[in-house]
C-alpha cells in the first residue's frame, strides 16, 4: 500500500489540495522553483486542484502579455486543458450554491473583523479570496497559499504554504 | 521570413508550451546550435523518460519535445540562423510571461 505522500520539502498532508491563484500565475508563468515543486507533489501522487476563480484571475494577467490578445488567450486555455489532460490539474472546481453561500458568510465575517478595502480592485480581490477559501472549506481541501494574511484568519481553513521560494517581484 | 513572422513563429511556440522553465529551454537551444533540430528533439524525447531526471526539468523536456514535434515542418525549412532567431524570440517570450506576474 502506498504511503501518505510526502511533498517537497518533508510536508506529509492530505494527498489532495486547492492552491490560490498566485501558485497557478506561477506554474503558468514558467517559474522554474514552482515547475519543480508542483512536478514533484503530483509525481508523488498527490491531487492539484484549482478554483475556477483562479482561472478566471488568471485572463486579466494573460491579456497584458505580448501578441495578438486573442491568441494569447487561447494560448493560455490551451496550456490549461493540457494540464487537466495530463493531470496537473486534477479537477477545476466551478462555484455552486453552497460554495457561494460559504463565502457570503466569510465575506460576513470579515466585514465584522476588519475594515474592508475600499479601492474597487482590493473588493475584487477579497471577494475572490473568499470563493476560493469557500471552496477549499466545502470540499474539506487544505489551502495552498503564500497569502497566509488573508486567509490565516478563516477558521476551520488549513492554509499551507508550498515549499518553495517565490520569485521576488522587482 | 520577415521579423515579425519570426517573432510570431516564437511567440506561437512559448504559448504552446506547458511547465517549462526558461533554463531548461535555454539548455536545450544551446544544444540545437550545436547539434541541429533533429538531434536535439531526439535529445529531448529521451530525457523526458529519463529516470534519472527530476520531475521539473522533465516536464520541460516533455514539453519541448511535445511542441516542438508539432512545429517540426515550419522549423525544418528554417535556415540555421532563423532558426536560432525564432528559438530565441520564443525565450523573449518565456521571459515576458514570466515577468508579467499579475493576478
Amino acid at each position: 500500500m502506498r504511503g501518505k505522500p510526502l511533498l517537497p520539502g518533508g510536508q506529509h498532508l492530505s494527498n489532495e489540495f486547492l492552491i490560490d491563484s498566485m501558485v497557478l500565475m506561477h506554474y503558468d508563468n514558467a517559474h522554474d522553483e514552482c515547475i519543480s515543486w508542483w512536478e514533484e507533489v503530483v509525481s508523488n501522487g498527490c491531487k492539484v486542484c484549482v478554483s475556477i476563480i483562479s482561472l478566471m484571475e488568471r485572463y486579466k494577467g494573460v491579456a497584458g502579455l505580448p501578441g495578438p490578445r486573442d491568441d494569447t488567450l487561447r494560448q493560455f486555455e490551451d496550456r490549461i486543458a493540457q494540464m487537466r489532460n495530463t493531470r496537473k490539474i486534477h479537477h477545476v472546481f466551478f462555484i455552486n450554491r453552497r460554495i457561494s453561500a460559504k463565502a457570503g458568510e466569510l465575506l460576513r465575517d470579515y466585514c465584522l473583523r476588519y475594515t474592508p478595502p475600499q479601492e474597487r480592485c482590493r473588493v475584487e480581490a477579497l471577494i475572490c479570496d473568499m470563493l476560493i477559501a469557500a471552496t477549499a472549506l466545502v470540499n474539506g481541501l487544505p489551502l495552498y497559499t503564500f497569502n497566509q494574511r488573508d486567509f490565516g484568519w478563516i477558521t476551520g481553513l488549513q492554509v499551507v504554504e508550498p515549499s518553495y521560494e517565490p520569485e521576488k517581484q522587482s | 521570413m520577415t521579423t515579425d513572422e519570426k517573432v510570431e513563429l516564437g511567440q506561437k511556440i512559448a504559448g504552446k508550451l506547458v511547465g517549462i522553465t526558461s533554463s531548461e529551454w535555454s539548455k536545450w537551444c544551446l544544444y540545437v546550435t550545436q547539434h541541429g533540430l533533429k538531434k536535439a528533439t531526439q535529445f529531448a524525447q529521451i530525457m523526458q523518460r529519463s529516470v534519472w531526471l527530476r520531475p521539473g526539468p522533465k516536464q520541460s523536456y516533455r514539453a519541448i519535445s511535445q511542441v516542438i514535434s508539432s512545429f517540426r515542418g515550419e522549423l525544418e525549412s528554417l535556415s540555421d540562423k532563423e532558426l536560432a532567431e525564432v528559438l530565441g524570440y520564443a525565450r523573449q517570450a518565456i521571459v515576458a510571461r514570466r515577468a508579467t506576474s499579475v493576478e
